[in-house]
C-alpha cells in the first residue's frame, strides 16, 4: 500500500500537465461564477462607500444591508452554481477518461488524453452515474435519518456528547462504505479502459477487486482523501488568516487546488499501481 | 494550530473539573448574605418543601407575609399560579400553539407529562379556611386558564398592615415545555412553580388594584420584593442550585436538606440534578456559581469569565450588583429548553458539547441573562405590560459588554474571515423585520403581533445605542446610573424611564438638543416612524440627499472633492437637501460615523463617482468555485 501511494504521488507528479489542464477548465467556470458575483456586488454597492469597506473585509452588516435593498442581487450566482456542477461533473467524466488513460498507457500525449476521453466517455460516464446513485443513496440512508430527528434524538439522551458520538460512529461508517464505492467506481473504470470489456464486466472485476483487497485500497483511499481535506482546510486557513495583496492569496489559492488535483491523481495512479495497470 | 486543538480537545473533555476552573471554592460560605435591607419587602415567603423525584413533584408549605402598601383597605388577594400554563392545551400560554411549541408536539403527551401547581390548604393568621373561598380568575379572558388564583379575605387587609397566609401546596413538574420541567436523568428545574402574590398597585390614572396577568408566552416577570426563606429537601445525590444564599445543609437518610436565604428579590427559582457538576469562584465579593452537566464542561471558564465581565461592566457603568451571589445554571442538552432565562439571582444559559471557540452565543446568552438581574431583577418592572424595559436594555448591555470584551465585529462571531458583532446583530434583526408599520416598543406583550425579539429587543437596543452614539457613552452611563441609582428596587414604567430621560438631558443639552434626543425616544417607544436617509445623486458639484422614513435625525454630511477637498455640513434630514460646491464632487457620506444607527440601509447613505474594486471577492467566488467542484468530483 505504501508503496502503491509512493507510486501513485510519482506519477501524479510527472502527469502534471494533465493536472493543470483540469485546473483551467475549473479556472473557466470559476470566471463565469466570479464575473457574476462582481456584476452584483457592483450593480447593489458598487458606488456606495460600504463597497470600499467590504472590499477591505467581509462586513457582514454591509452584505446584509445590500440584500435587504437588492434582495435578488445574488440570484444570477443561485441559478448558475447547480448548472455549472452538473456541466462539470460531466466535463469531468472526459477528464477522468483522458486521465485514467494516459496514465495506464504511460503516456503524456495531448492526442492521447483528448482521443482517450472521447473514447472511454460512455462507460465512464454509465459507471460514474451509477456510482453517484449508490452513493447518494449511502448518504440519504445513513445522514438524512441522523440528521432529521437531530433535536429529537439529542433530547432523549442523557448526554449530548452522545449525540456527537454517534455522529462520528455514523461518519466513519460512511468513510469505509464510501471507500468501498469510490475505490469501486475507479477500480471499474481501470479494468475497462484496461481489457476493454464490458461495462458489467468491468464492474463486476471492479467491485470483486475491491472487496478482495478492500483494507489497503481503503488505507490508500484514506490517505489521498485525508491529504486533499487537509489542504482544503489549509487553503482556507491560509485564506483567511495571513493578510496579504489579493492576488497573491488568489495565486497561492490555485496552488493548494492544483495540489488537491495532483492528489486525485495520485490516488487513480496508486490504485492502478496497486492492482498493477501500471 | 494543532496544538490548539489538542488543548481544546483535553479542555473540553478529558481534564477533570477541578483542574478547568482555577480558583475553585471548597466551602458555600462564600455565598453571604447581606443582612441589610435594600427594598420595600411587601412580599416575603417563608417555604418547607420535599421534593419527591419519582413523581416529579414538590409538596410543601409557605407561610406568605403581605403587606398592604396602599392607602385603601384590601378584601381580596390574587395569585400566580403559573405551573398551571403547562396543565393542559387550554391554558393561556399553550392555547394557539396548535399544539406545537419549538417544533413538538405538545397534545398528544401522556397525564404524567403535563405539570400544575394545586393549593390543599389555605388559611390566614386568624386560622380562618380560606380554601373553598379560591377560584381562578379571567380578567384576561380565557375561561380555561389556571394561572391566576383570587383568594378572597374574610377580613380587609388595612393601608400598612399586613396578612399572613399559610399555603400548603404541590407543584408537579411537567416534562419540560418551555421554562419549568423535568428533563431526563432527574433533572428538575422549578421556576414559576409556587402560589405567588401578584402585585398591589396604583396603576397610571392612579386608581389602586392588583396588577396579576395571566402567564403568556412572551412575557412573565411582575413581582413585589421580599425575602424567600427556602428550605428544600431532596435526595443526596442531587445537585442542588438555587436562588439566593446556601446558609445550611444536612443530609439524612440518604436525603439533603438544604436552606436557602433570598433576599431583596422578586422571585425564587431551584434546581436539582445529579449530573451537575459545581463550579465556585469570586469577583470581588460577589460569589459566582456555575452549574454544568459535564458534557459542558469545557464552558466553564467561559461562563465564568463571561459572568465577570458582566459583574465588571455593570458595575463601571451602571451600578453595583447588590447581590451576595448569582447562580448561573446550564442545563443539560436534553433540558435545553429550560434554558436562556433569568430568574433572580439565578439564570439558566444553553450551550451544546464541542461549542466552538469562534462562536460565542452562549457567552452572549449567560451575559443577556445576566443583565436582566439589573433590568428586572432590581429595576422590577412589569414585563408583561413593559416588556422594554428590561428585554431593550438588557439587549442594549449585552450588546456593550460582549463588544467590548470579545471586539467590537467579533463579539458574536469570527471565523474564517467572517464576523459579526453584537450591536450589528441587535442592529439587522431590526432593519431585516418584514413590516415596519407597527413597531412601537412600550405596549404590552400580547398587542405586539409582529417579530416581538425584532421590536422589543432589537429595535430598543438600537434606539438606545442611536442615543449613546448622539449623546456620548460618558453621559449616557451617567444618564442610566442615576437612572439604576434612583429606582432601583422599585417597579419602574415606561413613564419613569422618559421622564428620567427628559430631565437628565434637559439638565445635560441645551433645550433643542434634548427635544432632539427626547423625540427619537419618544418616536421609537410610541410610534413606528423609520429612518432611511440616502443619496439620490451626484451632478457634479451638485448632490441631492433625501429620506425614505418619516423619523429625522441631524446628521453630518461629508463630501469630498475631486480636488480632495472634505466639506463637513448637516442636514436635519427632515426634508430633501441639495447641496452645491464649487468644485466637482467625487463622492458623499451622510452620517461618515454611523451615529443614525436606527438608519434602515446604511448602505445608500454614501455614494461615489468612482466604483469600488471587488477583486477579492471575484477571486474568492473563483476559487470557492474551483474548490467546490474538485470535492465533487471527488464522489464521480
Amino acid at each position: 500500500m505504501i508503496k502503491s501511494i509512493k507510486r501513485g504521488l510519482e506519477v501524479a507528479i510527472r502527469f502534471w500537465p494533465l493536472a493543470f489542464l483540469i485546473l483551467l477548465v475549473q479556472l473557466v467556470f470559476g470566471i463565469i461564477v466570479g464575473g457574476q458575483v462582481g456584476d452584483a456586488l457592483d450593480h447593489s454597492i458598487g458606488f456606495s462607500q460600504a463597497g470600499d469597506l467590504f472590499s477591505q473585509g467581509f462586513d457582514y452588516s454591509v452584505y446584509q444591508d445590500m440584500l435587504l435593498e437588492f434582495p435578488d442581487a445574488l440570484n444570477n450566482v443561485k441559478c448558475t452554481i447547480p448548472i455549472m456542477i452538473i456541466a462539470y461533473l460531466i466535463i469531468s467524466i472526459f477528464l477522468q477518461g483522458g486521465l485514467i488513460s494516459s496514465i495506464i498507457k504511460s503516456e503524456r500525449s495531448w492526442k492521447l488524453f483528448i482521443q482517450n476521453g472521447v473514447r472511454y466517455y460512455f462507460p465512464f460516464l454509465i459507471i460514474g452515474l451509477l456510482f453517484l446513485v449508490l452513493i447518494f443513496g449511502l448518504t440519504l440512508l445513513l445522514w438524512v435519518p441522523l440528521l432529521t430527528n437531530a433535536i429529537a434524538i439529542v433530547e432523549s439522551l442523557a448526554s449530548d456528547r452522545l449525540f456527537f458520538f454517534s455522529i462520528y460512529a455514523v461518519g466513519i461508517v460512511y468513510i469505509l462504505v464510501l471507500s468501498l464505492l469510490v475505490n469501486a467506481s475507479v477500480n471499474s473504470r481501470i479494468n475497462y479502459a484496461m481489457l476493454h470489456h464490458s461495462i458489467f464486466s468491468s464492474l463486476k472485476a471492479g467491485f470483486s477487486w475491491t472487496f478482495k483487497k478492500y483494507l489497503p485500497l481503503t488505507g490508500i483511499f484514506i490517505f489521498f482523501g485525508f491529504l486533499s481535506f487537509l489542504l482544503l482546510f489549509l487553503s482556507i486557513r491560509f485564506d483567511t488568516s495571513i493578510s496579504m495583496n489579493v492576488w497573491i492569496s488568489f495565486i497561492m489559492t490555485l496552488l493548494f487546488i492544483f495540489m488537491r488535483i495532483l492528489m486525485r491523481s495520485a490516488y487513480y495512479a496508486a490504485l492502478m499501481d496497486y492492482s498493477e495497470a501500471i | 494550530m494543532l496544538m490548539m486543538y489538542i488543548n481544546n480537545f483535553l479542555r473540553c473533555c478529558l481534564l477533570p473539573a477541578g483542574v478547568i476552573v482555577g480558583s475553585i471554592i471548597s466551602s458555600y460560605g462564600q455565598c453571604t448574605p447581606l443582612n441589610t435591607v435594600q427594598s420595600e419587602r411587601v412580599a416575603d415567603y417563608k417555604m418547607k418543601i420535599i421534593l419527591d423525584h419519582d413523581k416529579k413533584m414538590a409538596t410543601g408549605t409557605a407561610i406568605i407575609t403581605w403587606r398592604n402598601p396602599s392607602p385603601k383597605a384590601v378584601k381580596e388577594i390574587k395569585m400566580y399560579m403559573y405551573l398551571n400554563a403547562f396543565k393542559n392545551m387550554k391554558s393561556t400560554w399553550l392555547r394557539g400553539t396548535d399544539g406545537e411549541i419549538f417544533g413538538r408536539q405538545m397534545a398528544d403527551r401522556s397525564a404524567e407529562e403535563w405539570g400544575y401547581v394545586t393549593i390543599d390548604h389555605i388559611a390566614n393568621n386568624d386560622g380562618a379556611d380560606l380554601t373553598s373561598g379560591i377560584k381562578y380568575v379571567h380578567a384576561d379572558g380565557n375561561e380555561d386558564d389556571e394561572t391566576v388564583l383570587l383568594v378572597p379575605l374574610p377580613r380587609e387587609v388595612q393601608s400598612g398592615d399586613s396578612i399572613v397566609l399559610t399555603v400548603d401546596f404541590r407543584s408537579k413538574l411537567p416534562k419540560t415545555i418551555a421554562r419549568s420541567g423535568y428533563g431526563e436523568n432527574n433533572f428538575h428545574l422549578f421556576v414559576h412553580w409556587y402560589p405567588k402574590l401578584g402585585v398591589y398597585e396604583q396603576n397610571e390614572v392612579g386608581q389602586w388594584g392588583w396588577n396579576c396577568h395571566q402567564f403568556m408566552q412572551r412575557t412573565e416577570f411582575y413581582g413585589d420584593f421580599g425575602k424567600y426563606d427556602m428550605t428544600i429537601t431532596c435526595d443526596d445525590s442531587f445537585t442542588v442550585g438555587a436562588s439566593g444564599c446556601l446558609i445550611e445543609e444536612s443530609s439524612t437518610d440518604g436525603l439533603q436538606t438544604v436552606r436557602y436565604l433570598a433576599e431583596d428579590v422578586i422571585d425564587f427559582a431551584w434546581c436539582v440534578s445529579p449530573e451537575l457538576e459545581v463550579y465556585e469562584d469570586l469577583w470581588e465579593d460577589v460569589y459566582i456559581k456555575l452549574l454544568l452537566p459535564r458534557d459542558h464542561r469545557g464552558m466553564a471558564d467561559r461562563y465564568m469569565m463571561a459572568t465577570k465581565h458582566a459583574l465588571q461592566y455593570f458595575d463601571e457603568h451602571v451600578g453595583r450588583y447588590p447581590y451576595p451571589g448569582i447562580t448561573i445554571m446550564d442545563p443539560p442538552f436534553h433540558s435545553l429548553r429550560n434554558g436562556f432565562m433569568e430568574y433572580p439571582t439565578f439564570a439558566t444559559a444553553g450551550t451544546i458539547y464541542g461549542m466552538p471557540s469562534w462562536f460565542k452565543g452562549s457567552e452572549s446568552l449567560a451575559i443577556h441573562e445576566f443583565a436582566h438581574q439589573f433590568f428586572m431583577g432590581v429595576l422590577a418592572n412589569n414585563e408583561k405590560e413593559e416588556a422594554w424595559l428590561d428585554e431593550g436594555f438588557v439587549t442594549y448591555y449585552e450588546d456593550r459588554i460582549m463588544e467590548a470584551y470579545y471586539g467590537q465585529h467579533t463579539s458574536q462571531l469570527d471565523v474564517f474571515g467572517i464576523k459579526y458583532g453584537n450591536s450589528a446583530l441587535s442592529r439587522q434583526e431590526y432593519v431585516s423585520m418584514r413590516d415596519h408599520s407597527s413597531t412601537a416598543i412600550a405596549r404590552p406583550g400580547w398587542e405586539i403581533t409582529g417579530d416581538y425579539k425584532g421590536i422589543v429587543y432589537s429595535k430598543t437596543a438600537t434606539m438606545l445605542k442611536t442615543l449613546e452614539n448622539y449623546i456620548s457613552v460618558e453621559k449616557m452611563d451617567e444618564m442610566m446610573r442615576a437612572y439604576f441609582d434612583e429606582y432601583k428596587f422599585t417597579h419602574p414604567r415606561t413613564s419613569t424611564f422618559v421622564n428620567h430621560a427628559d430631565r437628565f438631558l434637559k439638565s445635560s443639552f441645551s433645550q433643542s438638543e434634548a427635544d432632539i434626543y427626547m423625540s427619537l425616544i419618544k418616536a421609537c417607544l410610541f410610534g413606528s416612524d423609520t429612518v432611511d436617509y440616502y443619496v439620490e445623486h451626484i451632478e457634479e458639484n451638485v448632490v441631492t440627499l433625501n429620506s425614505k422614513g418619516a423619523l429625522s435625525m441631524p446628521v453630518a454630511i461629508e463630501l469630498i472633492t475631486i480636488t480632495n477637498d472634505t466639506i463637513i455640513q448637516k442636514w436635519d434630514g427632515a426634508s430633501p437637501k441639495i447641496i452645491e460646491t464649487g468644485d466637482a464632487i467625487s463622492s458623499v457620506h451622510i452620517d461618515p460615523q454611523e451615529k443614525l444607527y436606527l438608519d434602515l440601509n446604511l448602505n445608500n447613505n454614501s455614494l461615489k463617482v468612482e466604483k469600488s474594486s471587488f477583486s477579492r471577492y471575484i477571486l474568492k467566488a473563483i476559487t470557492s468555485v474551483q474548490h467546490t467542484l474538485q470535492s465533487l468530483s471527488f464522489f464521480l
